[in-house]
């Protein structure tokens, strides 16, 4: 994921530098574009340890579609959002009630609810990846070399 | 004097003939026939008149072969008035039958022969296709190729296959000839692929004919679940020229990629293009410089192109397989591994570098969109109307946005102050979308392709509702994704035999959600109710499930026209029916639809698809 295309060579980068403003022309230039704050800021990652309370599987209203453990904290109990790939595909995990585990992600509020959109599961078994670090889940199978060179993207 | 003149003449005669005799006998005459021949399911008017019936009696409605020849809506009628006679859902001869109620012996016949809507006869030519979707380890796959079908039998081929699991790349694997294509009445079948590569496994497909050029797609076996098209190979040896759209999806890596790009014929010499790389979009870099786009002259319809991805943040170029279907349109799939991105790419006509924000792209427009998004399950769907005043903003419009988040968006206002777009005059364009009406559709890419081609059936010129439009993609921190625009036409009917497809995922109660896809036909009755058959591929919960029935209803928004409610049921699986979906109709050829089943009504659905008209 991290390596840099091959093609992508210092001389390459400098002669993009150049050129970095973007090339447009008529309403591109003046159109201006709403930059959304992310609802999964990584800036705002904290850590949660606990034991696993319930496993949530059943669309309940209001609540973000997918699965969530419900975690007993020494701040009580938290819903944790652990997408959708977790429990099912050719490396299904599965939970059971008490077994202690960390999650890294963030809390947020969605629907008036607080809710943890989870990152990465830790258990005594290893560690499960369940979103990148832009918060967007992540699929079975593997992803592509491609990498940003910079986290800021082109976004004006 | 025409026909049925001559015969309310001669029953004159003959009533004053028999004047002295007791009276004249009752006859009667089917004065509106049906015609010669008919398509399965459709339905026209029909009447008869009675005479010398002095009870006024009416007339009884039959026909043969009984309980298989279709119906009357209302099998009785006055002398005169009509009836509506439906055909039935299977070719055939049918003999409809008007008889006296007062004596069924007086009573005249018309014969009516019941075509398919398709036949795997007519399927003759090499075919395009490209499908996305899921496989059975619930990994991104891609595939686009050609087919060669000589009524239907396929005698060869080649295809690219991408599957993100292991990952797996194959390129030009040649289809080996032999499988045959089915195809019933209602358009509905089989077509089944036998790659010559070990590592394809063999792909069933089930289609649904829209037209013998056209055809909607899905893998329907247990290897995997997608959708896609199949469409007529017309140019093989096409290559872009003049203005050029595209858009790509890469799910795997949660990148979206697109953008419009001029080609002299030999190499692309300007472009402008946007991106969105889990999260982090760029727009309005350049397509050429410092790294070059390019491609190559198709062999059998094949060729590579190679874009590059200026963003500089990203600094890449990708390469692609493209698969002609004609001098206009090309289903792209990348095959370098860098990223897994596919899509397709469309030639701009004689409009290339005389876009702008009024002509094409002013009117109204319907919209259907499919991605992910980083505060939910992962998947988002959404579809909507729009009006743009022809220079800068927008006039009105609504959406129906799934984001899995617990609460779908519906008829959501997109006139906020400060809603508004922009086309440049090569046709890269942008909407912004102002307020928070739209959880996290914010900003999207327009790229508007040639206003005479049809993006969904490139190969129809006969029907000139359904062109023009662009390409968008979603352009958010929070949520990505791609789509199309299509200008909606004026009084559109909902009528007929319809090609249906839908494409998603939902929440089980065990193992979290399943992804699926449905295709199949219904019949539209025009007013309220659709009817039809599907394959459903249910993958991850209860499998394949071949000709079950779909039902539904539907109900007009009157305050926004062009847009529609609708409950939908399948007669099989687990996905959560009735399933709440809204429709948007761009013609009367093309809806789309978005299902807005949330976690607040008990069950979660994020699928989007069309409904096509069979022709």
């Amino acid at each position: 994921m991290m390596k840099m295309l091959a093609g992508a060579c210092l001389p390459t980068l400098l002669a993009m530098s150049l050129v970095a403003a973007p090339l447009h022309a008529d309403g591109a230039a003046t159109f201006k574009r709403t930059v959304s704050a992310p609802i999964y800021d990584s800036t705002k990652e904290i850590t949660l340890e606990g034991t696993v309370q319930s496993l949530a599987t059943t669309p309940t209203p209001g609540r973000l579609s997918g699965a969530h453990l419900m975690l007993s904290t020494s701040q009580g109990t938290v819903d944790a959002s652990i997408g959708i790939y977790v429990l099912s595909g050719p490396h299904a995990t599965s939970f059971a009630s008490g077994q202690s585990v960390k999650l890294v992600g963030v809390m947020t509020t969605i629907n008036d609810k607080s809710v943890f959109l989870t990152r990465q599961i830790q258990t005594e078994d290893g560690t499960i990846a369940v979103r990148t670090e832009h918060g967007f889940l992540i699929t079975p199978g593997v992803k592509g070399r491609l990498a940003r060179i910079s986290s800021t993207g082109g976004a004006r | 004097m025409n026909r049925h003149t001559l015969l309310a003449g001669l029953a004159l005669v003959i009533s004053m003939a028999f004047a002295g005799c007791g009276g004249p006998a009752i006859m009667i005459e089917i004065t509106t026939a049906p015609p010669a021949s008919m398509e399965v399911n459709q339905s026209v008017s029909i009447a008869a008149t009675v005479f010398h019936d002095g009870s006024s009696s009416g007339v009884d409605w039959s026909c043969t072969p009984v309980n298989t020849c279709g119906t009357f809506t209302p099998p009785h009628t006055a002398s005169g008035a009509t009836t509506v006679y439906q055909a039935p859902s299977a070719a055939g001869g049918v003999v409809i039958t008007a008889a006296s109620t007062k004596k069924p012996t007086a009573n005249q016949t018309a014969n009516v022969t019941i075509n398919p809507v398709a036949s795997a006869s007519n399927l003759n030519g090499t075919y395009t296709f490209f499908f996305t979707g899921f496989d059975k380890n619930e990994a991104p796959y891609s595939v686009a190729g050609s087919v060669v079908l000589s009524s239907g039998k396929v005698t060869g081929g080649e295809q690219d296959y991408v599957d993100t699991f292991s990952p797996t790349i194959i390129t030009a694997d040649p289809i080996k000839a032999g499988t045959t294509a089915t195809v019933g009445s209602d358009g509905r079948g089989t077509l089944p692929l036998t790659p010559t590569s070990a590592s394809i496994p063999p792909e069933s497909l089930g289609i649904t004919v829209v037209n013998n050029n056209h055809v909607l797609i899905t893998e329907f076996d247990t290897n995997a679940t997608s959708s896609g098209s199949l469409d007529l190979q017309t140019a093989p040896t096409s290559v872009p020229t003049a203005g050029n759209a595209f858009a790509l999806f890469d799910s795997a890596d949660a990148f979206v990629f697109g953008g419009v790009l001029t080609s002299s014929g030999a190499a692309f010499t300007a472009g402008t293009g946007d991106d969105d790389l889990a999260g982090v979009p760029a727009y309005g870099f350049s397509l050429v410089l410092p790294l070059a786009s390019s491609f190559t002259a198709p062999v059998a319809g094949r060729g590579t192109i190679t874009l590059a991805d200026n963003d500089p943040s990203v600094a890449a170029t990708l390469e692609f397989a493209y698969y002609v279907v004609g001098p206009e349109t090309f289903r792209l799939i990348e095959i370098d591994g860098l990223a897994f991105a596919a899509g397709s790419m469309y030639g701009q006509g004689s409009t290339s570098g005389a876009f702008g924000p009024g002509g094409p792209m002013q009117g109204n427009f319907a919209f259907g969109q499919f991605g992910e998004n980083d505060e939910t399950f992962g998947w988002y769907a959404a579809g909507g109307q729009f009006t743009t005043d022809g220079k800068s903003l927008l006039t009105g419009g609504v959406a129906d946005i799934n984001e899995g988040d617990g609460h779908a968006l519906k008829a959501t206002g997109l006139k906020g102050t400060g809603s508004d777009y922009f086309v440049d005059a090569n046709g890269y364009g942008g909407i912004k979308l102002v307020g928070t009406t739209t959880d996290t559709l914010v900003n999207f890419g327009v790229y508007a392709v040639d206003p005479k081609l049809n993006v969904t059936d490139p190969n129809n010129t006969s029907d000139t509702s359904g062109e023009g439009g662009a390409l968008m993609l979603d352009l958010d921190a929070n949520s990505l994704g791609a789509g199309i625009m299509v200008p909606q036409s004026t009084g559109p009917t909902f009528s007929g035999n319809y090609a249906i497809n839908q494409h998603g995922l939902y929440q089980t109660n065990t193992n979290a959600f399943s992804e699926f896809d449905i295709i199949g036909q219904v019949l539209s009755n025009g007013v309220s109710t659709v009817t039809g058959l599907v394959d459903f591929n249910d993958m991850d919960n209860t499998g394949l499930n071949a000709n079950v029935t779909l039902t539904g209803t539907y109900a007009a928004d009157g305050a926004n026209p062009g847009r529609a409610t609708a409950q939908i049921s399948v007669n099989k699986g687990q996905v959560p029916t009735p399933e709440n979906i809204t429709t948007y109709q761009a013609s009367s050829a093309l809806l789309f639809h978005v299902d807005v089943d949330s976690s607040s009504d008990g069950v979660g659905t994020i699928a989007l698809g069309v409904l096509e008209k069979q022709q």
